[in-house]
C-alpha cells in the first residue's frame, strides 16, 4: 500500500493558529509534525549558535541539543508569539549553557598545542580589522562576549539579556560597557603593533 | 563615549543584522562621514552584527542536525538519560560522505506533487484581480481537498496510511475531504475547481503547477494551500514556505510568499478605470520612494543619479523629513565631487532649517566645505560654534588638532 503522509490534514487556516495546532501535534507524538517544527526552527537556531560558538564543533553540538529540547518544550508552547521567537528563547538559554560548558572543559584538558588544533581558518571580512574578530570575542570574559553578541550579534534588548543571563539589566549595562572598552582596547593595541591577533 | 557614537555603532550592527532602517537611521548612516580612525570601528561593529550570519567553517549541513536531534528525541522523547547532555553526536569522519548520504535521502523525501501545464488551462477568460491582503477569512468552510505527497522516506512508510477516500494518479495522491470538494488529476493536468488543495513541491527545475478557475499557480519548492470559494469566484493562496506565482493568459499576475498571502478574485463586473487624479497620484512617487531609489542607485554605484534623485526629493518634497536629511547627504555627494560651494550650500540649508537629528554631521560638513574653499577665518568661526554646539562629538578631537595648526600657521 502506499503511504501518505497526514501531516497536514485538517489544519486551520491562520497562521498562527496553524503553528499552534502543529506544535500541539508534535507535542502529541506526531513524527511529521516534529520534523516540521525542527525545520522551522532551524534557521533561527543555526543564527543563534553561530553568534555564540567559536568552533563549528560546539555549535553542531549546541543546535542539536536545542532542538532537542524545543521537541521536549513543545507542550509549553501557547501560540501567543511565532514558533521561532518561542523557539529562540529555549536555543539562546541551552546554546549558552553547553557553550559555557565545553569552553570550561576545554579550558581544563587542553594543552596550549592542542588548544591550536581548534584554531579556525581565517575567513576574514572585516578588512580594517587587524586581527579575526571571532578571535577578539573569545578573549573577552564569557560574562561580556555573551553580552555583547546577544546585543549587537542577536539583536537582543537589554532585558531580554538580563532574563536570558538570569542578572539585572544594570549588570548588563555594565557589562556592555566592559566589553566594549576591552574590545577596542584589544583591537587598537594589534593596529599600533601592527600586528593581527594573538594567533 | 558620546550618544551620537552610540547610536552610529548600534545602527551598523543592526544594518549588518540585516535589520530594516526607518528613513532617518539611514540617512543618519550614509551622511556619516568616512574617517580612518573611524574605519576599524565601522568593520567591528558590523563584523559584529553579521556574526550570526557567517557559516562557522565546518559546519554540519542543516539536514544532519535536524536528524540527528530527531533521532535523539525519538530515542529519548523524556530526555530521561543525560547521556545525550554529556556526549552530543559528534561530527562524522568523512563529513561529504554523510553529506551526500543525506542529501539522497533528502531527495528522497523530497520527492513529492509534480503537476505539468495542462492543456486546458488558458480557458480562463473573465477577468480577474489579485491582491496581497489578508483574506484568510474569505476562504469556504467545511470543504477540503488535498493533494499529498506519496513517497515518505523509506524507513518511515509504517508510520503513515492511506486516508480512506484518496485517488492516485501519475504519481499524486488526491484526498477529498467534505462535500463541496472537487480536485481532479487528468493524465498530468491537475485542476482544483472547489475547495483546497494543499502542494508541495520538491525544487525550482520541476515546478508544482496546478490550474483553478480564476489562475493558474506554479510553485518551484513551495509549500502552499490553495482554496478556491464554493462560488468558485475567489482563489486565497497561502503560503508555508518558498513562493507561488500566479499566471493568466500567460501573464503573471501575482505573487504569494509566507508573509504576503494572496487573494484573487473574479470581477462581477469590469473594474471601472481609475479616475485621473488618482492616477496622477500613483505616477508620482512619494518622498519614500524617491528616498529609496536614491539610495538604489547609491548602493548601484549611481552617484550622479543618486544625487539627481536627491535633489528632486529636496524640490518636490521640501518639507519631508527625508527631504531634510538629504541635505545632508547632497552636501557629503557634492564634498565628494569636489564642488565645495554647492556642498556649503547645501549643509547651511540644513542648519537654517527645524531639522535636529544631523545637525552635528551637517555642522561638521560645512566645517569641511569651508575648509575646502580656503575660508578659513569663516572655517575657524564654525569649529568654535561646533565646539559650543556639540563638545562631545567624536569630530572635537580632529577640530582640536585642525584649529591648533590655523593657529600656528597664522
Amino acid at each position: 500500500m502506499k503511504a501518505v503522509p497526514r501531516e497536514f490534514a485538517g489544519e486551520p487556516s491562520s497562521p498562527i493558529s496553524l503553528e499552534l495546532t502543529r506544535v500541539r501535534r508534535a507535542a502529541a507524538g506526531d513524527a511529521s509534525a516534529q520534523r516540521w517544527l525542527v525545520h522551522q526552527v532551524m534557521p533561527s537556531v543555526r543564527r543563534i549558535v553561530r553568534a555564540l560558538a567559536t568552533h563549528a564543533s560546539d555549535a553542531d553540538d549546541a543546535a542539536q541539543l536545542a532542538l532537542i529540547e524545543i521537541l521536549r518544550s513543545t507542550h509549553t508552547f501557547r501560540g501567543r508569539a511565532s514558533v521561532e521567537a518561542w523557539a529562540t528563547r529555549i536555543a539562546t538559554r541551552v546554546a549558552l549553557r553547553h557553550l559555557s560548558k565545553e569552553r570550561r572543559r576545554r579550558h581544563q584538558l587542553e594543552s596550549p598545542e592542542d588548544a591550536q588544533l581548534w584554531v579556525q581558518p581565517r575567513g576574514r571580512v572585516e578588512d580594517d580589522l587587524p586581527g579575526e574578530l571571532r578571535e577578539y570575542l573569545d578573549r573577552l570574559p564569557e560574562a561580556q562576549r555573551t553580552a555583547l553578541v546577544l546585543r549587537h550579534a542577536l539583536g537582543h534588548s537589554l532585558e531580554e539579556i538580563a532574563e536570558l543571563t538570569g542578572v539585572s539589566k544594570n549588570t548588563v549595562k555594565g557589562r556592555l560597557r566592559l566589553g566594549t572598552g576591552l574590545l577596542r582596547k584589544l583591537v587598537r593595541r594589534d593596529l599600533n603593533l601592527g600586528r593581527g591577533g594573538d594567533r | 563615549m558620546s550618544s551620537s557614537h552610540q547610536r552610529w555603532r548600534d545602527l551598523l550592527a543592526a544594518e549588518a543584522r540585516g535589520e530594516p532602517l526607518c528613513d532617518e537611521d539611514a540617512a543618519y548612516l550614509e551622511a556619516e562621514v568616512v574617517d580612518s580612525d573611524r574605519a576599524w570601528e565601522e568593520s567591528l561593529w558590523q563584523g559584529l552584527g553579521g556574526l550570526a550570519q557567517r557559516p562557522l567553517s565546518g559546519e554540519r549541513p542543516d539536514e544532519e542536525v535536524e536528524q540527528a536531534a530527531l533521532q535523539a528525541f525519538w530515542n529519548d522523547p523524556a530526555g530521561a538519560s543525560s547521556e545525550l547532555e554529556a556526549a552530543p553526536v559528534r561530527r562524522r569522519r568523512w563529513p561529504w560522505v554523510a553529506g551526500g548520504a543525506a542529501l539522497v535521502a533528502g531527495l528522497a523525501a523530497a520527492v513529492s506533487l509534480v503537476v505539468t501545464p495542462g492543456p486546458n488551462s488558458s480557458a480562463i477568460t473573465e477577468p480577474v484581480r489579485a491582491t496581497q491582503s489578508e483574506p484568510l477569512a474569505a476562504a469556504p468552510k467545511g470543504t477540503r481537498a488535498s493533494l499529498q505527497a506519496p513517497t515518505p522516506p523509506p524507513a518511515e512508510q509504517e508510520a503513515f496510511e492511506v486516508p480512506p477516500g484518496c485517488v492516485e494518479d501519475a504519481g499524486v495522491i488526491i484526498c477529498l475531504e467534505g462535500d463541496g470538494a472537487v480536485a481532479k488529476a487528468d493524465d498530468r493536468a491537475h485542476r482544483l475547481d472547489r475547495g483546497s488543495a494543499l502542494l508541495r513541491g520538491s525544487d525550482e527545475s520541476e515546478p508544482v503547477w496546478l490550474d483553478t478557475p480564476l489562475a493558474r499557480l506554479r510553485g518551484g519548492d513551495a509549500h502552499f494551500r490553495a482554496t478556491v470559494s464554493d462560488d468558485g469566484r475567489s482563489l486565497v493562496v497561502q503560503v508555508y514556505s518558498g513562493r507561488v506565482a500566479a499566471w493568466r493568459d500567460g501573464r503573471r499576475i501575482g505573487y504569494a510568499s509566507a508573509s504576503a498571502p494572496l487573494y484573487i478574485e473574479r470581477s462581477r463586473v469590469e473594474a471601472p478605470a481609475r479616475p485621473q487624479r488618482e492616477r496622477q497620484r500613483a505616477a508620482k512617487p512619494s518622498a519614500g520612494e524617491r528616498l529609496r531609489r536614491a539610495q538604489e542607485q547609491m548602493t548601484g554605484g549611481d552617484i550622479d543619479g543618486a544625487l539627481e534623485t536627491y535633489r528632486a526629493l529636496v524640490e518636490r518634497h521640501p518639507n519631508s523629513p527625508a527631504a531634510r536629511n538629504a541635505l545632508v547627504t547632497i552636501g557629503r555627494l557634492e564634498l565628494k565631487r569636489g564642488r565645495s560651494g554647492d556642498a556649503l550650500e547645501a549643509f547651511e540649508r540644513y542648519l537654517r532649517g527645524p531639522g535636529r537629528a544631523l545637525r552635528e554631521e551637517a555642522a561638521y560638513g560645512a566645517i569641511r566645505a569651508l575648509r575646502a574653499l580656503g575660508r578659513t577665518q569663516a572655517e575657524q568661526r564654525a569649529i568654535e560654534a561646533f565646539f559650543v554646539d556639540h563638545p562631545q562629538s567624536v569630530y572635537v578631537p580632529r577640530l582640536r588638532r585642525r584649529v591648533a595648526t590655523l593657529t600656528t600657521s597664522r
